[in-house]
């Protein structure tokens, strides 16, 4: 692969449309995520060909198709000889010796959607073999979950592309929201706990601080950088948790199916949303505004931001921790921020200088 | 603008034949429980038939339980723990009805992890009091192929991002980058 660089000044009717579909697709894969985990929760049996799991492979399929067409398009710019102004979604890679063009934004959105398709294949099997969806943490599922984020991070280097235009800013804070709200899951992939210390917490710890330490870079503002995106989080949960219940009592009633006997009124993947990741944006801006005010670094500034971020997330985050695991926290807290700001720097890496409308 | 909504156009289409498939089953199907083998277990003063969906039982694989104690399910209450090899409870909670054998207790789509000895623990209470009772079982090993080989295949794509994150980092070097470490 060969890295070109794409000259600025691209017209934001060209970059906009296939960035949106790109959010939409994650939005859809959020909805059937939320609505299949409360299904087999609430009520249990499955089939592959159920509503929850046509929102989930809808996704991937947007998201998929856009990214084709936007590379095909691209290459085929490319191949006329005309400058490459159109197209967004970061500077173009050279795929196969030339053969594409492809906007790296939309090439590792469309390589997450193809391998989403392929593991879904795989997961087909998988049922044949074990029967349907037991447990959530099998290994084609981990794999699904993998490839749909990788997706979403194709979303956020598409938007990032845009960054200096207050939708492309938007478009990150939304997409950052989204992603949060959806990795998530990973909570309950997670072992409960490993000794004393919350699995489950610390995977919520080092995820949010990663997205909010994202958030705050690829944004820049002076301050709401983390603020924003968790705030979007803090919607998608009081949406998500109604949501959740509703859509599998009203599909239970549509196939004729009863609810379990302790089927509960929580939204069960909104639960694992965490409400204080507002107060965790609130200790990683004001820390970082404070190193700043007084000529701090980044270096240890970012760091010590992440890890007041991670104790609060890790002490108030399910099943209820202990100092153990906020001190736990602290140090995931302060590796996933210095991650998340590095990613933001790659990502600012990968992404033209500048794109006006 | 006309070519960018020809390319919507063409990614809803294509989007929508895609899902062709789906949109065209009619209605979910959910097979009902049969039940291929039943164990009896004494558990204080009730008898309980325990059937099960599969036999014999394999690590993984997605199970069906029901448990019918002698009259009836009515006016019993009870809690159902399981544990492998003495260890810790994997599931310790109240009986609840099999969601499509709704006259019996049960557990559906329900895997146990990891082949070797199981104990399902039951405690109920009814008109003849409270009883206790432990139903051993030996769970064979996950059928399909080696468990390790499917998590190095699930973790590829983790593997994927690592390598290609190593590669841009080897060429960008961002901790060298003078605006890195710049507000």
């Amino acid at each position: 692969m060969a890295l070109t660089t794409q000259p600025p000044g691209t017209a934001l009717r060209s970059w906009l449309p296939p960035a949106v579909l790109l959010l939409v697709s994650n939005l859809v894969s959020l909805v059937g995520l939320v609505w299949d985990v409360q299904w087999h929760a609430d009520v249990g049996p499955d089939t592959f060909f159920t509503l929850p799991h046509l929102f989930i492979y809808t996704a991937p399929a947007i998201s998929g198709l856009t990214s084709l067409v936007v590379v095909l398009r691209r290459t085929a710019a490319t191949r006329a000889g005309a400058q490459d102004t159109g197209q967004v979604g970061g500077r173009s890679v050279a795929v196969l010796r030339g053969t594409f063009a492809a906007p790296v934004g939309y090439l590792i959105a469309g390589c997450g959607s193809a391998a989403f398709l392929l593991y879904g294949l795989w997961d087909l099997w998988w049922h044949t073999v074990y029967g349907f969806d037991a447990v959530i943490d099998s290994p084609p599922h981990v794999g699904l979950i993998l490839c749909d984020q990788i997706s979403m991070m194709g979303t956020l280097v598409a938007f990032a592309a845009a960054r200096s235009h207050l939708l492309g800013k938007i478009g990150i804070t939304l997409t950052v929201g989204v992603g949060f709200a959806w990795s998530c899951l990973f909570a309950a992939v997670a072992p409960r706990s490993v000794g004393p210390v919350g699995g489950m917490a610390l995977t919520i710890a080092g995820l949010g601080v990663f997205a909010l330490l994202l958030g705050l870079r690829l944004l820049r503002w002076p301050v709401g950088g983390a603020l924003a995106p968790a705030a979007v989080l803090v919607v998608i949960k009081l949406a998500s948790d109604p949501f959740g219940v509703w859509a599998a009592r009203w599909y239970a009633a549509e196939v004729g199916l009863p609810l379990r006997d302790h089927a509960g009124s929580q939204g069960r993947l909104a639960a694992l949303m965490p409400l204080l990741l507002i107060g965790s944006a609130v200790l990683v801006e004001a820390t970082l505004l404070l190193a700043r005010r007084f000529g701090g670094s980044p270096r240890w500034a970012v760091p010590l931001a992440g890890a007041l971020g991670g104790v609060l997330l890790a002490m108030t985050s399910p099943p209820g921790s202990g100092l153990t695991t906020g001190l736990a926290g602290a140090v995931v807290g302060a590796v996933a921020a210095w991650l998340g700001w590095m990613a933001a720097t790659l990502i600012d890496q990968s992404s033209t200088e500048e794109i006006t409308a | 603008m006309t070519r960018a909504l020809a390319a919507l156009a063409l990614v809803l289409g294509l989007v929508g034949l895609s899902a062709t498939p789906a949109l065209a089953a009619e209605e979910p199907t959910y097979a009902p429980v049969v039940i291929v083998h039943t164990e009896q277990v004494q558990v204080g003063p009730y008898q309980v038939a325990v059937g099960f969906g599969d036999w014999p039982l394999r690590s993984l694989r997605s199970l069906d339980f029901t448990f019918d104690p002698d009259g009836g399910i009515a006016d019993k209450t009870g809690t159902l723990v399981i544990n492998q090899d003495g260890g810790a409870a994997v599931r310790g909670k109240p009986l609840s009805r099999h969601p499509r054998k709704l006259d019996s207790w049960g557990l559906d789509v329900f895997s146990l992890k990891g082949e070797g000895n199981w104990t399902f623990t039951f405690h109920l209470d009814g008109p003849k009091g409270p009883g206790e009772g432990k139903l051993n079982l030996t769970v064979l090993t996950a059928p399909g192929p080696p468990i390790a080989v499917s998590w190095v295949i699930g973790g590829l794509p983790l593997l994927a991002v690592a390598g290609a994150v190593f590669l841009v980092w080897r060429r960008a070097r961002p901790g060298r980058l003078q605006g890195t470490w710049a507000w």
